[in-house]
């Protein structure tokens, strides 16, 4: 129920503060932007958790999310191709960044792959180091093309302050629309994820089609990821710390963890973003604020975990 | 399997060797053509600020410079310049291979570069303007080192009539200048630019913000309600502006007062042009 009660404090508070003021009169017209921010925040925060959560329990590794795998950034990538080329606001946006994301993914399961097997600390190594590269070519890409660096800054480390026009809201629904789809694709099959995690053999045994199953959760989580990263940016450490809160307070089975996991991933993220837009005079990239709560929590999973 | 004997090994790698050094060491052939023309001028300058070239040209002192940047593209003569690299980047071996007697340079971008030009005994010249009354004692500054006093006298006289013979306007118009879309990014306090808004009678709505660059956010720009928008850089158009979802009750996409395809050098280089620079802000700002 704490979860509940951070999510819906978080919501309450996006709404009624920021720049603009403090009070909902003040806020009047302010307030379309704040609820696009909250919707975003709360679909962004939401994928990243339950992604991050499906992909621990897949991979039997505690230490893997959206960012450590590379996905992020990859779709972050295929986002700024998109940007750069002036087709921001078309449906080349989503599609670039699944393709970016996909590009990441596939590369850390070749840079992992040790015979048929993907060992932890080997799989995050992998992921972390293509994460650097797909953020090194977004830079490139950004300078090539004689923008600032600011630009740069913010697809790779996130900021829920979305644009939108009124030829790219159709495109914005219809990502964070497919995103949801897919996160409750996950959810839907987190018995299958119970089984996996427990044991890969006796998964086989018990019917569960291991290989296609994994390559399917790839798919899924990278194509919602990327959903949402195009518009956001790629935002560090939800998809890591939020499933390990949520196994702490109701347990490991996913039917409860990946649901858990939204809600929270919302929440915290929504949290940092009001922090950043109300503590800071200028905004800072909301990867900032996740990796100072994240690092130490990635050490303390990597000292007693792994 | 080759055979080496009777061959002279040794001789061949110093020849080589020589080879290597002499043309490695070997400056573009165009420096020591334009070197020998120039013949023993006691000036000799390098530009890497665009600006500053700008005024090298109105000073018409051409023939003392050198080198320039790649974004030295003013007048279209200065392009034909020799040059040492970009302005973010410039190439310390160009600059010294040319023997400058004085580098024109600014900061904080060029501050490493000034540390060893200054080791390496070379004078430089820091360009570091922030307002319309710096501009001109900058021209003044730089035709002094260029001896070329009369002229310059002439320019910057000439460049404060010109001033002084904008008019007075009755209202000051709230101005939001949009210098990128994802993020959102405009300009604070301390920009070159904001003071040329103010000459031009109106008001950057984030001249309060410290920094120089700020992330904005699209509540904080329709809270501040402008007037008048000015769209500086290629990612988005007027329209795109105008279809810009929460911003309709904004004044200036209400009046259908958003500029784009300006050409901003004529805004960020503080140099001999920025009085043209003012006049185009005059008209944009002010027109009905």
């Amino acid at each position: 129920m704490g979860i509940v009660f951070v999510f819906l404090s978080a919501s309450v508070l996006a709404v009624f503060t920021g720049p603009g003021g403090f009070s909902l009169n003040e806020a009047g017209d302010l307030l379309v932007f704040r609820v696009l921010r909250l919707v975003i925040g709360i679909c962004a925060g939401g994928v990243l958790g339950v992604v991050g959560g499906a992909l621990q329990g897949l991979l039997s590794n505690p230490l893997v999310d959206p960012w450590t795998l590379g996905v992020a950034s990859g779709a972050a990538f295929g986002a700024t191709l998109a940007i750069v080329s002036g087709m921001g606001s078309s449906v080349v946006l989503p599609i670039a960044g699944f393709i970016g994301a996909l590009l990441a993914i596939g590369l850390v399961y070749l840079f992992a792959r040790n015979g048929g097997v993907l060992p932890v600390t080997r799989l995050v190594l992998a992921g972390v180091v293509v994460s650097f590269l797909f953020s090194s070519l977004v830079m490139l890409v950004i300078v090539l093309s004689r923008r600032t660096i600011g630009e740069a800054v913010y697809l790779m480390m996130g900021s829920l302050g979305v644009v939108v026009t009124k030829s790219s809201v159709r495109m914005l629904v219809g990502s964070l629309f497919l995103a949801l789809v897919g996160c409750g694709w996950l959810i839907f099959h987190a018995r299958e994820l119970d089984i996996i995690s427990f044991n890969e053999e006796v998964a086989l045994s018990l019917g569960v089609d291991t290989p296609r199953l994994t390559r399917t959760v790839f798919l899924v989580g990278s194509l919602v990821v990327a959903m949402v990263v195009v518009w956001t940016g790629a935002i560090g450490f939800i998809g890591l710390i939020v499933p390990h809160l949520v196994r702490m307070i109701f347990g490991p089975r996913h039917s409860l963890v990946l649901p858990g996991s939204f809600l929270l991933g919302a929440g915290l993220l929504i949290m940092a973003d009001v922090a950043v837009r109300n503590l800071t005079p200028s905004g800072l990239p909301l990867s900032v604020v996740t990796a100072l709560i994240g690092v130490p929590f990635f050490i303390y999973l990597l000292r007693t975990k792994v | 399997m080759i055979d080496y004997r009777g061959v002279d090994s040794v001789k061949i790698g110093w020849l080589l060797m020589a080879l290597v050094l002499v043309l490695g060491g070997c400056p573009n052939g165009s420096v020591k053509e334009e070197a020998v023309h120039r013949g023993a001028r006691d000036v000799r300058c390098v530009s890497l600020v665009p600006s500053i070239t700008e005024i090298i040209y109105a000073l018409n002192a051409q023939a003392l410079l050198l080198g320039t940047t790649n974004q030295c593209d003013y007048p279209a003569e200065a392009k034909m310049v020799y040059k040492v690299g970009d302005f973010q980047t410039p190439d310390l071996e160009r600059i010294v291979a040319l023997k400058p007697t004085v580098v024109f340079a600014t900061v904080p971008m060029h501050a490493r570069l000034i540390e060893k030009l200054k080791e390496m005994k070379i004078r430089v010249y820091i360009s570091e303007p922030v307002d319309i009354a710096s501009v001109f004692t900058e021209i003044e500054s730089v035709g002094a080192i260029l001896k070329r006093e009369e002229r310059t006298r002439h320019l910057v006289d000439s460049l404060r009539q010109w001033l002084s013979m904008l008019p007075v306007f009755a209202d000051t118009p709230r101005v939001y200048i949009e210098i990128s879309a994802i993020p959102l990014m405009s300009v604070g306090s301390g920009v070159f630019i904001n003071d040329l808004i103010r000459q031009a009678g109106g008001v950057n709505i984030f001249e309060d913000v410290k920094q120089p660059y700020p992330i904005v956010e699209s509540e904080a720009v329709v809270k501040r309600n402008p007037a008048v928008i000015l769209i500086l850089h290629p990612g988005a158009s007027a329209q795109d502006v105008r279809e810009r979802v929460g911003w309709q009750d904004v004044i200036a996409v209400q009046k259908g007062r958003v500029f784009d395809g300006l050409d901003e050098d004529l805004f960020s280089r503080p140099g001999p042009r920025v009085v043209e620079g003012i006049y185009l802000l005059a008209r944009i700002l002010h027109s009905r």
